[in-house]
């Protein structure tokens, strides 16, 4: 799995010796990398979620459902039942809205 | 109780030992990527199998997704079939289905999401035994650490709704044969896990010819209500057994005329009977066809008579040979 920091690579300089360009991750690596600390550095997957929910499109959507139901594992039931509503506000026909729903319902 | 899953699972995944294993079965490449991914975490070997699929008949489902979580030593199998996402959890033994956001194949991003769904319904089969609970390292200290051991996916019930052709004999009548024609409605409920349930049906045909020249000439009709435990026995994700037996009632009627005696008329009967059946159940997606053998055994003789000349013996038991066409919904 893909550590954060080898995730942003600098290219090899050109011929030319312009500045090095910086290479962004793309929204599933960050998604992907998110998921593989979830265990080991939760508070940094979290922060990844939400960096990704702010944002707009399906990897947004899977992040905040992810970090809902991560919230809800550590145990952060309010802050799980905030981000369920908010998927649910957001996405309310999208692919996790069933679980969302069931899981918040769990929670009320 | 959820919670309570969602709060004890930590402890387990957050071990440098793989945890478990899930099995895959047919799934889109894409989907196996992305349930690895969601599953990294929790240290949840996810393999990919060629096997048959377990199907989408409930009972047989379940077994056939037993032997390939017992085969390839897994926890949890996974299948796509009849528009839905299917999850069997083998320490339960218990399977949980959702409906599919679209058809495969699948986005990146929509496997991704389909996989989220996996990790949700996984976690009981992935909670470890209560005696093994320990304290979860990032609940907060306030919370209270969960004692009850959370419930397994929840089976599901089912419903079959069918209809029914075939033909009863002996009739004891001019005619040999007698058509019917009947509809059935079956509840399996989620605790039997598709073995047990109950079933009502009923089956009526069209008058049997009775002729007693010269003295008598008419009709006999027999309509059967019945209702029945049910049991099944799954022999393959597509394919099983079913018996059933219970108590049943007959709503016959003899009517005619009899020129050398100048009689006309109509007598009707309830009689109570013992039906059963024995039948071979074929699954394709909700679809169930079913060619079965039954009987009827009528409590009570029936035996009718014009001024003492017997026109009609029923006889007590009857065979039926039949097919049962239906649907079988969750």
């Amino acid at each position: 799995m893909q550590t954060a920091h080898s995730a942003i690579a600098t290219s090899a300089p050109s011929a030319t010796g312009s500045a090095p360009a910086v290479v962004v991750p793309s929204p599933r690596e960050r998604y992907d990398r998110a998921a593989a600390i979830e265990s080991t550095h939760p508070d940094e997957a979290v922060s990844i979620y939400r960096e990704l929910a702010a944002g707009e499109g399906s990897w947004a959507m899977n992040a905040l459902y992810a970090e809902a139901r991560l919230e809800l594992e550590r145990g952060n039931k309010d802050s799980a039942r905030k981000r369920f509503a908010e998927y649910l506000q957001r996405y309310p026909t999208g692919p996790n809205a069933n679980d969302a729903r069931e899981l918040s319902a769990k929670l009320q | 109780m959820l919670l309570a899953a969602l709060a004890v699972a930590k402890p387990v995944f957050a071990d440098d030992e793989h945890t478990g294993k899930i099995v895959t079965v047919h799934a889109d490449p894409r989907f196996v990527d992305a349930t690895r991914v969601a599953l990294v975490s929790w240290h949840v070997d996810v393999v990919a199998s060629e096997a048959e699929t377990p199907g989408t008949n409930l009972a047989a489902a379940l077994e056939a997704a037993r032997r390939i979580a017992r085969a390839e030593d897994a926890r949890a199998v996974v299948w796509i079939e009849g528009g839905s996402l299917w999850v069997y959890d083998d320490r339960a033994h218990a399977v949980a289905v959702r409906p599919l956001p679209s058809q495969p194949p699948w986005d990146e991003a929509t496997s991704a999401a389909l996989a989220l769904t996996v990790k949700t319904l996984l976690l009981s089969a992935f909670e470890p035994p209560q005696e093994t609970h320990t304290p979860l390292p990032i609940r907060h200290e306030h919370e209270t650490p969960p004692k009850k051991k959370t419930p397994p996916p929840a089976p599901m019930h089912t419903v079959r709704i069918l209809t029914l052709a075939g033909l009863r004999v002996p009739t004891n009548a001019s005619d040999k044969l007698a058509a019917r024609f009947g509809a059935e409605v079956a509840y399996f409920p989620s605790f039997a896990h598709g073995r047990a349930g109950i079933a009502i049906s009923t089956d009526a045909g069209p008058s049997v010819l009775v002729e007693h020249a010269p003295y008598f000439e008419g009709t006999f009709t027999d309509i059967i209500a019945a209702a029945q435990l049910r049991f099944r026995v799954p022999l393959r994700s597509w394919l099983g057994l079913e018996l059933g037996a219970g108590p049943g009632v007959h709503f016959s009627a003899l009517q005619g005329s009899s020129s050398s005696l100048g009689l006309a008329g109509r007598v009707a009967r309830t009689d109570a009977s013992i039906e059963a059946i024995l039948g071979v159940e074929l699954a394709w997606k909700i679809l169930r066809v079913s060619p079965l053998v039954g009987t009827s055994f009528l409590l009570r003789y029936q035996h009718y008579a014009a001024s003492g000349v017997q026109v009609l013996d029923v006889p007590t038991a009857q065979m039926l040979y039949a097919v049962r066409i239906g649907v079988e919904l969750p």
